[in-house]
C-alpha cells in the first residue's frame, strides 16, 4: 500500500469524514447518556439478580460455544492439513460451508426437526456448528503453513510425537486458534434469533424482551451499554490475539513444509468418520431439515404474495441500509487509505464502532433516539436503514480503504500534470480504479443487512416484514413448514458472500499483503451472520 | 583417527517414486567434521533426514556408533537416536524464550548428574557467545543469533552427532564465512561429531576434516579436503569441487602423459594396465608466460578475467583447444598475446 503523508487532506474530505463518524457513534452516545441521565434508578438496574443471571447465563453460553467450536475445529483442522485422509479438498470447502448458514436458521432447522430441543445446551451444540469455521479456518491455514523443521528438531531433541504436538503444534496454533474463539465469542454474545430460539435467557434476548414487556426501558438500555463494554472487550482482545498470532514468525520462512502423517487404515476409518459427522451435524442436518419442511408442508402453508412482500421489504431495507453505509464509509475509507496521521487513524477506529456490536444495542439506541429527538421517523424504512449502516458501515470501510489504497496516488498526480482538476484527476484515476472494490463493500453490506434480525425487529415500520422477521415469525408460533421458504432464501442469501470471499481469495491468494487485507476485513463480514 | 562415530552403508532412501539416495556410504570419525557436498537435487538433504531418523530407510544401515539404528529390521524413532540438527533457517521455537528453546531437549529443572538444567543452558549460551540473551525471543535476534541458538539447542543433550543442514546459507556471504569457521571451532573443541550438509564446494573443503561428494544419490568420493580436491576420482567430483582443465592424452609412457601442453606425469603413478584417455588439472596448475611474437608453437590469450585475488586466462592454443589458467593476483597480459602454458604438479586420469 502506497501512502502519502506530506499533503494535507482536502478539508472537505475532512469535514465528511468527522460528521460520518459523528452520525455512526451518536446511537450508542445517546445510549450512554439516557443511561447516566437515569441515575440511581441504572444504578439499581445494574445491581439486580436479574443482571447477575444474565451475566452469568451469557458467559456460560460463550464458554460453551467456544469450547464446542475448539472440540470441533481443532481435530478437523488437524485432520485436512496434516493427515493424508482421503478428499481433503472436498472437506475443506464443508468445513468452511456453515459460515453460509445464519445460526438463527439452524436454530429454526434443529427445532423444526426436534421441537422439544431447548436450553443453554441445545444453543450452544448449534452455535459451536455454525461458528467453528471461524477457528478451523486460520488453524488449518496455519498448521499448514508451520514450518516443519521446528517439529523435527523437537523430535530430535528426544520428544514423542504426542509429545510434538503437545509442547511445539499446540502453542504455535494457539494464538491463532485464540484469535478465532474471540470471534465466536464475539458473535456469541451478539446473537439474538438462536438464543430466542431455544428460549436462553441471554443479554439480547433478555433485552428484548424487557424492551418489548415493560415501560421501564432503562433496565434494557442499562443492560444492553453492558453488553456493549464486554462485546467490546472481546473486539480488543480478539484484535491483539491476531496481532501476536502475525508477529510469531522466526527465520527466514524458507523451512520445510509441514509434516504429513500417513494414516493407518483404521485411523483412516476413524478419521473419515469424524470428517463425515461433523459434515452431517453442521450441514447436512440443518440444510436436510429445512428441505423437508419445505417438501412436506401442505401447499396452501406457502403464501406467494406474503413471501414476495418479505422479499421485497428485506431489499429495500437493505439497499438503502448499504446506500447509507457507503455514504457514511466513503469519506472515512479514502481519508484511511491516502493519510496515516494519528488523527486519521482514530478517526478510522471511531468509525468502526458497530464492528460487533449487537443488533439489539443499536436497535434499542435507535428506539430510544427516534423517540426523543425526531418521534417522526420512529419506526420508520429510514430508521431501520439507518441501523443497518451503522452496523455494516466497516464493512464499506475497509473495502473503501482496501480499494483506495491499491491505486497509487502517483496517477493522480499524473492527472493533474496532464490538464485536469482535482476533482476530474480523482475520479478518472482512484475513483475510477477503486469503484468496483467499493461496489463489492456496498454488496457485502447489503446482503449482511438481508440476514439482520433483533434491530429489524425493532425499528421496522408496523406491517413491514422482511425474510428474517418472516422466518421469526413463523417459528414463533411454530409453523415450521411456512417458515422453510425464508429460511431457505436466508441461506441462499448468506451463500453469495462466502461464495464472492472464496473466489477472491482463489484470485488474490498469491500477494500476501492482499491476503492479510482480506482476513482483517473477514472478521467484521463474518461477525454478524445473523 | 577413532573408531567412526557415524557409518552409513549402502543406503538406499525414496520417497514412492525412484529411490533419491541410491546406495551411499559414507563414515565419519568421532570427534570430526564431515562434510557432504553435492548439488541441489543429488540427496544430500535426505541422507541427512535418514540419519536424523524422518525418513525411513529403503535398504542399506545407518550406525551411529556402535547402535544400529537402521537397517536389518531396526528402525529406531528420532527421539531415540541421540542425534542434533541445525536447519536452514534455525526452526527455533517462536513461542519460547532463548534460553527455553536451548533447554527444550534437557529435563526441566536438574539433569540426572544433579547440575540445575540452568547452568547448562547458561554454559551453552555462553559458548554459543550469547551470554545474557536468555529472555529474549526468538523473533528479536538477528540471523546468525538465531543460527547459535539452534546449535546450542542440539548440543545441549551432548549428542552423538550433531547434524547441520546448510546452516549458514541463509547468511550473508561475510557472515557465512566467519560464523562457519567459528562454529567448526566450537564443535571441534567440544569433541562433537558433525556432519555438513551444504552445497557450497568452498565451505565444504575449508571447514570439514572429511569431504563426501555426493552426485545423484550415491557417495561419489570420500577423503580429506586436500585429497578430494586434488585427486578427484571422476571428472564429475573434480567439476563440482572447482574448475577443470581436461585434456587429451596423446600417448603414454612409464606414468607420464604427452599432451598438447607436453608431458604430464600422472598421479597415481603406479601404471595402469588401461591406457587413460584424458587428464584433468587444475587451473592454477597451469602458469602462463609471454611468449615471443612469431613463435609458432605459442598460444593466443583470448580473454582476461580479474577477480581480484586472482586472475583466469584464457588461452587458445596452436591446436584450437582453449584452456583456462588461474594467476594470483593480476597480470599484465591482455588479450591477443602470445603466450607458452607449462604445466606444474601431475595430472588426474579421468
Amino acid at each position: 500500500m502506497t501512502r502519502t503523508t506530506a499533503r494535507r487532506p482536502p478539508l472537505p474530505l475532512v469535514g465528511a469524514a468527522v460528521v460520518a463518524v459523528v452520525v455512526m457513534a451518536l446511537p450508542l452516545a445517546y445510549l450512554m447518556v439516557r443511561v447516566l441521565d437515569s441515575g440511581p434508578e441504572a444504578w439499581a438496574a445494574l445491581w439486580r439478580l436479574r443482571t447477575l443471571e444474565t451475566t452469568l447465563t451469557s458467559a456460560v453460553l460463550v464458554l460453551l460455544v467456544m469450547a464446542g467450536a475448539l472440540i470441533l475445529a481443532a481435530p478437523t483442522a488437524w485432520l485436512l492439513s496434516r493427515t493424508d485422509v482421503p478428499l481433503r479438498g472436498l472437506f475443506f470447502v464443508l468445513m468452511a460451508l456453515p459460515l453460509a448458514v445464519p445460526s438463527y436458521v439452524a436454530a429454526y432447522a434443529w427445532v423444526a426437526l426436534i421441537p422439544s430441543l431447548t436450553g443453554i445446551v441445545p444453543a450452544a451444540i448449534v452455535m459451536s456448528l455454525c461458528t467453528f469455521p471461524y477457528v478451523a479456518l486460520p488453524l488449518s491455514a496455519l498448521l499448514r503453513r508451520m514450518d516443519g523443521g521446528q517439529e523435527e528438531a523437537a523430535r530430535s531433541l528426544g520428544l514423542t510425537p504426542a509429545a510434538v504436538l503437545r509442547r511445539v503444534v499446540a502453542p504455535n496454533a494457539w494464538p491463532a486458534a485464540a484469535a478465532g474463539l474471540l470471534l465466536v465469542a464475539l458473535y456469541t454474545l451478539a446473537e439474538f434469533g438462536t438464543v430466542s430460539i431455544f428460549r436462553v435467557d441471554a443479554f439480547t434476548r433478555v433485552i428484548f424482551a424487557s424492551y418489548r414487556a415493560s415501560f421501564d426501558r432503562t433496565a434494557a438500555a442499562v443492560l444492553a451499554l453492558l453488553l456493549v463494554v464486554l462485546a467490546l472487550a472481546l473486539v480488543v482482545a480478539e484484535a491483539r490475539a491476531r496481532g501476536r498470532a502475525a508477529r510469531w514468525r522466526v527465520g527466514s520462512g524458507s523451512g520445510r513444509p509441514a509434516p504429513v502423517l500417513a494414516l493407518t487404515p483404521g485411523a483412516r476409518g476413524f478419521a473419515l468418520a469424524w470428517l463425515i459427522g461433523v459434515a452431517v451435524l453442521s450441514l447436512a442436518v440443518p440444510i436436510g431439515s429445512i428441505l423437508h419442511q419445505l417438501l412436506s408442508s401442505q401447499r396452501r402453508e406457502f403464501d406467494a404474495a406474503d413471501f414476495l412482500g418479505a422479499l421485497a421489504g428485506s431489499v429495500s431495507s437493505s439497499s438503502l441500509g448499504a446506500a447509507m453505509a457507503l455514504v457514511l464509509a466513503i469519506p472515512v475509507g479514502v481519508l484511511a487509505a491516502r493519510y496515516t496521521a494519528r488523527w486519521v487513524r482514530i478517526l478510522e477506529g471511531g468509525a468502526f464502532i458497530g464492528h460487533g456490536l449487537p443488533g439489539v444495542v443499536i436497535g434499542l439506541a435507535l428506539v430510544f433516539l427516534t423517540l426523543m429527538l425526531l418521534p417522526a421517523a420512529y419506526q420508520t424504512l429510514a430508521a431501520l436503514a439507518f441501523a443497518y449502516a451503522v452496523l455494516f458501515a466497516p464493512k464499506a470501510i475497509g473495502a473503501t480503504r482496501t480499494s483506495v489504497a491499491s491505486v497509487p496516488p502517483g496517477m493522480e498526480s499524473v492527472a493533474r500534470s496532464l490538464g485536469r482538476g482535482p476533482i476530474s484527476a480523482w475520479w478518472t484515476t482512484t475513483g475510477r480504479l477503486a469503484w468496483p472494490g467499493v461496489a463489492a463493500g456496498a454488496l457485502l453490506v447489503l446482503l449482511t443487512a438481508m440476514k439482520e434480525l433483533p434491530a429489524t425487529l425493532m425499528l421496522r415500520p408496523t406491517g413491514f416484514d422482511t425474510l428474517a422477521t418472516r422466518l421469526w415469525s413463523r417459528t414463533e408460533v411454530e409453523a415450521f413448514g411456512a417458515a422453510a421458504p425464508y429460511a431457505l432464501a436466508l441461506v441462499v442469501v448468506a451463500a453469495v458472500p462466502a461464495w464472492l470471499l472464496s473466489r477472491w481469495l482463489g484470485h488474490h491468494a498469491s500477494t500476501s499483503e492482499t491476503a492479510d487485507e482480506v482476513e482483517w476485513q473477514s472478521s467484521p463480514v463474518s461477525v454478524e451472520k445473523s | 583417527m577413532t573408531a567412526s562415530a557415524l557409518a552409513v552403508s549402502d543406503l538406499v532412501v525414496g520417497y514412492g517414486g525412484p529411490p533419491v539416495v541410491r546406495q551411499a556410504s559414507c563414515t565419519a570419525a568421532a570427534g570430526t567434521m564431515l562434510a557432504v557436498v553435492g548439488a541441489s537435487g543429488s540427496g544430500k538433504t535426505t541422507l541427512l533426514r535418514a540419519i536424523a531418523g524422518f525418513i525411513p530407510v529403503t535398504s542399506g544401515t545407518i550406525l551411529i556408533g556402535d547402535r544400529m539404528v537402521d537397517g536389518a529390521g531396526v528402525m529406531t524413532p528420532p527421539e531415540r537416536r541421540n542425534v542434533g540438527i541445525v536447519t536452514q533457517d534455525g526452526s527455533l521455537f517462536p513461542h519460547l524464550t532463548v534460553a527455553r528453546n536451548v533447554g527444550f531437549g534437557l529435563p526441566r529443572r536438574m539433569l540426572p548428574d544433579g547440575t540445575p538444567t540452568s547452568d547448562r543452558v547458561d554454559e551453552l549460551l555462553h559458548l554459543v557467545g550469547l551470554s545474557g540473551l536468555g529472555d529474549r525471543s526468538p523473533h528479536e535476534l538477528s540471523g546468525g543469533q538465531q543460527q547459535r541458538v539452534a546449535l546450542a539447542r542440539a548440543l545441549a543433550p551432548r549428542p552423538d552427532v550433531v547434524l547441520l543442514d546448510e546452516p549458514f546459507s541463509a547468511l550473508d556471504a561475510g557472515l557465512r564465512i566467519e560464523l562457519g569457521t567459528e562454529v567448526r571451532d566450537l564443535l571441534q573443541s567440544a569433541g562433537t561429531t558433525t556432519v555438513l550438509v551444504t552445497h557450497d564446494q568452498d565451505e565444504a573443503l575449508s571447514l570439514a576434516d572429511s569431504v563426501a561428494v555426493m552426485i545423484d544419490g550415491r557417495i561419489a568420493q570420500q577423503g580429506a579436503p586436500e585429497e578430494v580436491y586434488a585427486r578427484p576420482s571422476s571428472l564429475e567430483v573434480a567439476d563440482f569441487l572447482g574448475e577443470v582443465v581436461v585434456l587429451p592424452v596423446l600417448s603414454l609412457a612409464a606414468g607420464v602423459a604427452t599432451t598438447v601442453l607436453g608431458d604430464i606425469s600422472l598421479d597415481p603413478t603406479e601404471v595402469s594396465s588401461e591406457v587413460p584417455h584424458r587428464v584433468a588439472l587444475r587451473p592454477e596448475q597451469l602458469v602462463v608466460m609471454p611468449a615471443p611474437h612469431g613463435d609458432r608453437e605459442a598460444g593466443v590469450v583470448e580473454a582476461v578475467v580479474y577477480h581480484g585475488h586472482d586472475s583466469m586466462i584464457e588461452v587458445r592454443l596452436p591446436d584450437g583447444a582453449v584452456v583456462r589458467a588461474r594467476a594470483l593476483g593480476s597480470t599484465e597480459l591482455t588479450r591477443g598475446d602470445p603466450v607458452r602454458v607449462a604445466v606444474t604438479g601431475a595430472g588426474q586420469r579421468v
